[in-house]
């Protein structure tokens, strides 16, 4: 048996990062209970081995602590499992049945990242937004393409220059929160339309 | 007309018949961009309900940086517009104007107006005093006025009618004889009196 084949990663989201093994119940509470007030750290343990001598891994466990540079190599699927510990459930089943194991975190896996995917989906096919200079209400699409320049406001605002330029000389506000504004109050914007 | 208000009414005349707002119109006077005419329906659950309000736009010369010379050319008894004239008191149409609204917001504004007056900020002194010491006159008379000027439907309210009758049998003209009485809160006796003195 190799070490990756046998290493399974419990990940804690914002706690820290705990990689229990198929070791003894013993073993696994004493993991947990270092971790708890543990940093942020990822801790491997890796083979049955160390698992069989108890104080090998506790040693290997600080020593990537201090170092902090534990590496799990997470590209290849099957060296490792990922096990969510932010649900309670995971934290206490106990981790006899293998399989179903993995089954519940190629489960996550895929629950997790298919909003995602969706979310992609949907900004590929969705329309570009409509954007009107307030003032002028011409699309500021066709503002760039006839070469004149966009302005953002101090206070976010978006209209063409000549505009904005036009109602601080008139105005001396903003045309959309009347924020009072100076010549200085507003500045050239670049965007990065393709 | 400067060519940034011209061009605005016309982007903005294209943005309302294409928002399809069934409550709110404007439309042009005549071939000028200056001088518009716009309608609001009175919204539900007020006097005005189903009223339809004809308005007066002026374009001036420096919009969008001013704002839209607006007022009433439908008659409409209600605290922050004038009963006589018409002028409206808001204050997006004077000190809170912005660049950024529209003709369109202008008029949302304006019926919002109708649904919420502000009679501690008013245009027409005497309906601000009814509307704040006999709010049930105030009603029946906004009501009144929203049938009889702005064909708002429903039944009208007898009592005005008779009254407003009665006014006008003794030869007053019927428009003179519903603001006296309105303004008497409907004390055809006051309303007399106050029409022979004048």
């Amino acid at each position: 048996m190799t070490q990756s084949d046998e290493s399974s990663l419990i990940s804690l989201t914002d706690e820290p990062l705990v990689v229990d093994l198929n070791a003894r119940r013993r073993r696994r509470r004493r993991i947990r209970s270092t971790t708890s007030n543990g940093s942020g750290d990822v801790i491997v343990i890796d083979s049955p081995a160390e698992v069989s001598n108890p104080v090998a891994p506790r040693r290997r466990r600080r020593q990537r602590r201090s170092n902090g540079d534990s590496v799990v190599d997470l590209t290849c699927n099957d060296s490792v499992e990922l096990v969510d510990l932010t649900t309670p459930a995971s934290l206490i089943r106990p981790p006899l049945n293998r399989t179903q194991k993995r089954t519940d975190a190629a489960g996550l896996i895929t629950t997790t990242s298919a909003p995602r995917q969706d979310l992609l989906s949907h900004e590929d096919t969705s329309p570009i937004l409509k954007l009107n200079c307030p003032v002028c209400l011409e699309p500021l699409h066709s503002v760039i393409r006839a070469g004149r320049k966009i302005c953002s406001t101090v206070c976010g605002h978006i209209f063409c220059r000549s505009c904005i330029k036009q109602a601080v000389r008139t105005c001396k506000k903003c045309p959309t929160c009347r924020k009072k504004l100076t010549e200085k109050g507003f500045h050239d914007i670049f965007l990065p339309i393709s | 007309m400067s060519s940034i208000a011209t061009t605005r009414i016309q982007r903005e005349l294209k943005d309302i018949k294409e928002s399809n707002n069934q409550s709110i119109k404007i439309e042009l006077k005549s071939d000028e961009f200056n001088n518009l005419r716009g309608e609001i329906v009175g919204p539900s659950g007020t006097p005005y309900q189903d009223g339809m309000y004809k308005l007066s736009i002026k374009i001036p010369e420096t919009y969008p940086f001013n704002p839209p010379i607006v007022s009433f050319d439908t008659r409409i008894w209600h605290p922050n517009i004038s009963s006589v004239t018409g002028a409206i008191c808001l204050d997006i149409l004077k000190d809170q104007w912005a660049a950024a609204l529209t003709l369109r917001t202008v008029l949302l504004s304006l019926q919002a107006l109708l649904s919420a007056a502000e009679p501690d900020d008013p245009q027409d002194a005497v309906v601000a005093k009814q509307y704040k010491d006999n709010q049930k006159a105030f009603v029946k008379t906004a009501r009144f006025w929203a049938q009889y000027y702005a064909n708002a439907p429903g039944p009208r309210d007898t009592d005005c009618v008779e009254k407003l009758r009665k006014a006008s049998e003794m030869g007053f003209y019927k428009d003179i004889s519903l603001q006296a009485l309105s303004t008497h809160s409907w004390d055809l006796e006051n309303a007399i009196q106050y029409l022979t003195s004048c």
